[in-house]
């Protein structure tokens, strides 16, 4: 993890299966969405000109940033990553799940697999938990600013919407159905530190959350996407948006789907990465930003 | 008798590799020739390991120095990961941790900053994005649109940021004022503190620009510079004082009791400099004249 976050950018994919499906939620969303994956555009934009030598200096400045472990940057990626990781595993081990229970012989081992909605519930307030997280080391306020990630949500524009439009679809809608946000709270109340520790993001995330315990951690998780539940409910109100209207905003970019919803929730799992892909996006823009501001 | 018999037909599922079965299955059948195999190899290896046992040419061989080399090397192995596991907790606490490697008390708090910004006019609405240390950021809205980026920041985590304003002929408030591209405006204030305005979206003009930077509470701003707060309660005579040797000068000197009566200053840490530094431009006099 030597890597900046601004050469973390430039390494993201130009044209993949994770930019499709981003592409076809952004439709949902009002205004456009880019996939910026050139830092000197970045730069450029944020800086409203397009000067090579101030585009090197902050750069160079960005760069410096992203290298200081107290400034937090970097912890805000490692985060993302870690969930990105948990996402890919889960997903993995319903696909998994998904095989064997179709095939007689080894349908008994589905059983050995967990419940893949309590997990994936698990999975979702783990992100949520990430991005508050992740807020909290970007914007240097404590690690516990359960009020200030509320407010902050509410200020969410343009890639941010694009981004939480991705994670409400395809982490719950899609696996969980569209009463999904209303169930979410009752899906929490059955984990356990067991199905916790099903997840490798829990095991990154761990030592990043406030508070000692499974316990305390799960109680932290869920402070957070109670926060988040609050928002979220009017986001979806606002934007209309279901499990349906998701499957039909993806079909343009990605192709036509015969599956049910939750295997497409499953396949887009296992097979995209787009809550680290934004992630990165973000996180790159608000270093710009104070990098812009300090050259 | 019945180990015996149970013996072939287990063998080929177990495997080679289960030794110490066949070993037990077979013991009574092959003697203990073909058994004690792997038990006198053992001591086969013990035996040769010990020094001297045996010579190799005309030099005295020694096979327990190669061991020992191992264990050697082993030891050191162990102690290198066990001293990278206990300092694991102490990383925060080794250089590079901070930008520029400035110890963080060094910098001013961005907290300090946030009161300092400009109010927002009926319409507009300021957001607050990033609070770090030596570091404030806001958005200045209007309905959902980005207008500015607002910025503080403490330029003693980037001093090759204060070059720009050296050739800079225009003022603001007496502070020096660079338009850097054609979207943002920067000012240096008490030489320690840039403010900067960056436009967004359909963008601002230099005049706007500009009236945005003087909206900000300058000369408090000015007031937090540490090296700044120094000036007036040290009459010429400190300076033949060494910077280690100088008090942190907390008297009820005519000065300071004024500035110790604001309230951003008793939490704002005036912190006596350690060693003070000659102004660029030597605002000195000027920080203390927040009147400006």
């Amino acid at each position: 993890m030597s890597a900046t976050v601004l050469e973390r950018l430039e390494r993201l994919p130009r044209r993949n299966l994770t930019v499709l499906a981003l592409r076809g939620i952004s439709t949902l969303v009002p205004g456009s969405w880019q996939n910026q994956t050139s830092p000197e555009a970045l730069i450029s934009e944020v800086l409203g000109s397009d000067d090579p030598d101030l585009v090197q200096q902050v750069r160079a400045r960005a760069d410096e940033l992203s290298r200081a472990r107290h400034e937090g940057y970097r912890r805000a990626l490692s985060l993302y990553d870690a969930v990105n990781r948990s996402q890919k595993a889960a997903g993995g081990l319903r696909v998994l799940a998904n095989v064997a229970g179709a095939l007689p012989l080894v349908k008994r081992l589905a059983v050995l697999t967990p419940a893949s909605q309590t997990l994936q519930a698990v999975d979702l307030s783990l992100k949520v938990a990430a991005e508050m997280l992740a807020f909290t080391q970007v914007n240097g306020l404590p690690g516990d600013s359960f009020a200030a990630f509320g407010d902050s949500l509410r200020e969410y524009s343009g890639e941010a919407r694009v981004r939480m439009a991705a994670l409400v679809c395809f982490d719950a809608l899609l696996p969980l159905g569209d009463n999904a946000l209303h169930r979410l709270d009752g899906l929490l109340g059955q984990v356990g530190s067991r199905e916790l520790h099903q997840l490798p993001s829990y095991a990154g995330m761990a030592s990043l959350l406030p508070g000692r315990g499974d316990a305390a951690h799960l109680s932290f998780v869920r402070r957070g996407v109670d926060q988040w539940l609050g928002w979220a409910d009017g986001f979806v109100g606002d934007l209309g948006l279901s499990g349906q209207r998701a499957v039909r905003a993806l079909e343009t970019t990605i192709g036509p789907w015969h599956g049910g919803l939750e295997q497409l929730a499953t396949f887009l799992d296992a097979f995209t990465d787009t809550y680290s892909h934004t992630g990165v996006q973000a996180v790159a823009r608000r270093l710009v930003e104070r990098a812009a501001a300090e050259i | 008798m019945g180990q015996g018999q149970a013996g072939p037909p287990l063998e080929p599922l177990l495997g080679s590799g289960s030794a110490i079965f066949s070993l037990v299955t077979q013991a009574p059948r092959a003697g203990y020739q073909e058994a004690g195999r792997v038990p006198f190899s053992l001591l086969r290896l013990i035996t040769t390991t010990r020094p001297g046992c045996y010579q190799v040419g005309s030099r005295f061989y020694e096979p327990m120095s190669r061991s020992l080399r191992w264990g050697i090397a082993l030891l050191l192995i162990a102690g290198l990961l066990l001293g990278a596991f206990f300092v694991l907790p102490f990383r925060s606490w080794l250089p590079g941790g901070t930008v520029a490697n400035l110890a963080t008390r060094e910098v001013v708090n961005g907290t300090l900053f946030n009161r300092l910004f400009p109010k927002p006019q009926t319409g507009e609405q300021l957001v607050f994005t990033q609070e770090k240390r030596g570091f404030s950021q806001a958005r200045l809205k209007q309905g959902a649109e980005v207008r500015a980026l607002l910025s503080i920041s403490d330029v003693a985590s980037s001093p090759a940021s204060r070059n720009k304003f050296i050739h800079s002929d225009e003022r603001l408030q007496s502070w020096p004022l660079v338009d850097q591209g054609s979207q943002a405006s920067a000012l240096l204030v008490a030489d320690r503190f840039q403010v900067k305005v960056i436009g967004q979206g359909s963008g601002l003009d230099v005049q706007q620009r500009h009236e945005l930077l003087g909206a900000f509470d300058l000369s408090a701003l000015a007031a937090l510079n540490p090296e700044a707060l120094q000036a007036p309660a040290i009459p010429s005579g400190r300076g033949a004082l060494s910077p280690g040797n100088q008090a942190p000068l907390r008297l009820p000197l005519p000065g300071l009791q004024r500035q110790a009566s604001q309230p951003s200053e008793a939490r704002g840490g005036p912190q006596p400099a350690a060693n003070r530094k000659t102004s660029l431009f030597n605002r000195a006099t000027a920080a203390l004249e927040p009147a400006a």
